[in-house]
């Protein structure tokens, strides 16, 4: 009887341990010489209720009860979106995370979540880290995928022609767009292309061996209007059970642009380029390539996208010079 | 007999898997204690390879450092600052982060010193042809004796001091980070790498030119460094 206790004990113990952990606590440090608003500790306070709901949703494989969680409208659809897609949990029992503080809103870049997918491989990897944004009460009012932490890091700190603020902006639009392809968000890809966005994607074609033509490899483009890229990809969204859009930085420090992942318009200071790789890993397809996206931003307007290309990132056996990676330079603005 | 294996084999398993977590624990707490407690500077980082973790952490330390030791007064009037007993706190498989690695590399600002009478023998590279020819002919254009000092000035940790001295001088009307500046082109900018050494320093204008050789240079060609800019009084 005794043997059987001890038995018992030690299985619900492993059992336990294996469990994701059920309450995560938060601490949001700032850094020295800045002062501590009040809404902080709100912040950590709401952001605590809303990790430790998203794990128990995750152990009892349920739906998010987001009934009376401190957030947004906008923070709710955000969350629920991704939940919808896949689910996930805080891989911290503590959460200890730096929080920026900007005019309006505060934000922390680095949650640590663990995908867990539902039968299938999802993407990339498990691993994620969320985004959370509050406003100046502390209430959450964004949760999003962050990139990676490299490409965060660059995008964050390219300094070399874009100010800090509408560099962060960038960086928040890149990752809602990002978030957007994997929540399946057609609402908002539909709202951040312009009507006369200009859709390029590369493809790699074989030519046929012939006396004048030797054979090989090339990449043709082919050009598509917002109208037909949106609908194209409603349909890869229907047919596509899961879907993981990761970006990256183009090579070592961005190759020969340096940490210029972003790039300015001299003609038009409103209109920047943002060049980046992109893997993307569906149920029934996935590719890796090149990326780039004409954002424009205006004060007090969402900003858009007005030409985005896509090309393969590997042609004939051999990488795409970094000469022929679409930028800014190649646009008549 | 095979069901006692089992369930030894079972129970030995669920005790490791328990100590392994309670280790990744343990480092978890540690790191935490570390990133609440403000004794501390720190670089973190989660990426695909420990390589790429360990590198980028690093790198996210030493600008934590830059940054921190430009807001101590007392490290602004010293030649060189020395950063010892550097520490890497990271735990590969024992610290798991689902299919990734975690990096984290910390420092005591206390173990941040000035260091006095050092010094420092810098090889210096023998002039090519290009740049021989450029001295020679004396086409650096001449530039203000206030950009001729900060453009003397090799460590960061001096930069703090002599800027401070030549605002209250009226030499210079303002000096700021890089990100902060409004209107960066009409600045001068200090570019520094994360070592705290001063590579360069450039003129203002969309055409910018290295003060030290007259050439064309742009910000782009210092890829994760940082910079200074400051504005000369009229």
């Amino acid at each position: 009887m005794t043997n059987r206790i001890i038995v018992l004990f030690f299985v619900l113990l492993g059992a336990v341990a294996m469990l994701p952990a059920q309450t995560v606590t938060v601490t949001l440090t700032t850094d020295e010489g800045y002062e501590r608003p009040a809404a902080i500790s709100k912040a950590e306070e709401n952001l605590s209720r809303v990790l430790t709901e998203i794990n128990a949703a995750q152990r009892e494989n349920r739906n998010l009860n987001v009934v009376g969680l401190p957030m947004t409208d906008f923070a709710v659809k955000s969350l629920t979106m991704i939940w919808a897609t896949v689910h996930f949990y805080c891989d911290d029992e503590e959460v200890v995370d730096r929080c920026w503080l900007f005019k309006d809103f505060m934000e922390v870049d680095h949650i640590p979540l663990i995908i867990t997918p539902q039968g299938e491989e999802f993407g990339s990897g498990t691993y994620q880290e969320a985004v959370v944004e509050f406003d100046k009460n502390g209430r959450i009012s964004e949760f999003r995928f962050a990139l990676d932490n490299q490409l965060r890091e660059s995008l964050t700190n390219c300094g070399a022609v874009v100010e800090e603020e509408r560099r962060m902006e960038i960086l928040q639009y890149v990752e809602r767009f990002r978030t957007a392809y994997n929540t399946k968000d057609i609402n908002f890809l539909q709202q951040v292309f312009s009507d006369d966005a200009l859709i390029i994607t590369g493809h790699v074609v074989t030519t046929k061996i012939n006396e004048m033509d030797p054979g090989g490899q090339k990449v043709v483009y082919s050009k598509q209007n917002k109208q037909q890229y949106i609908a194209n990809l409603k349909r890869a969204f229907a047919r596509n059970k899961w879907i993981d859009v990761k970006f990256s930085q183009i090579g070592e420090n961005g190759e020969a642009g340096g940490c210029a992942g972003i790039t300015r318009s001299v003609s038009d200071p409103n209109k920047y380029g943002v060049r980046l790789r992109q893997e993307w890993k569906s149920s029934n397809y996935s590719d890796e390539g090149y990326l780039f996206l004409l954002w424009e931003f205006r004060d007090g307007q969402s900003p858009v996208v007005h030409v985005r290309t896509w090309q393969p990132e590997w042609v004939g056996g051999e990488k795409l010079p970094e000469s022929e990676i679409f930028s800014l330079g190649d646009f008549n603005l | 007999m095979i069901r006692k294996l089992l369930l030894t084999v079972f129970l030995a398993l669920s005790v490791s898997g328990l100590s392994a977590q309670q280790t990744a624990e343990e480092q978890k707490k540690e790191i935490n204690r570390i990133k609440k407690s403000s004794l501390y500077l720190y670089g973190e980082a989660t990426m695909p390879t420990e390589q790429e973790a360990k590198d980028l952490a690093e790198e996210l330390l030493y600008a934590d450092i830059n940054e921190w030791v430009a807001g101590q007064k007392k490290m602004s009037n010293a030649p060189k600052v020395v950063v010892n007993n550097t520490k890497q706190l990271w735990g590969g498989v024992s610290l798991p982060r689902g299919n990734m690695f975690r990096a984290f590399f910390y420092v005591k600002k206390s173990d941040i010193l000035p260091v006095e009478n050092t010094q420092e023998i810098v090889p210096v590279p023998a002039a090519s042809d290009d740049e021989a020819e450029l001295l020679s002919s004396s086409s650096v254009p001449a530039v203000s004796p206030v950009v001729a000092e900060v453009a003397a000035l090799k460590e960061f940790s001096a930069l703090q001091g002599c800027l401070n001295r030549l605002k209250q001088e009226g030499k210079i009307k303002d000096y700021n980070k890089y990100a902060a500046l409004q209107d960066a082109d009409r600045y001068y900018l200090i570019i520094y790498n994360r070592e705290g050494r001063i590579e360069a320093v450039l003129t203002p204008g969309a055409g910018r030119r290295n003060v030290a050789t007259g050439r064309p240079d742009a910000i782009a060609n210092y890829a994760g460094r940082g910079a200074i800019g400051f504005l000369l009084a009229e």
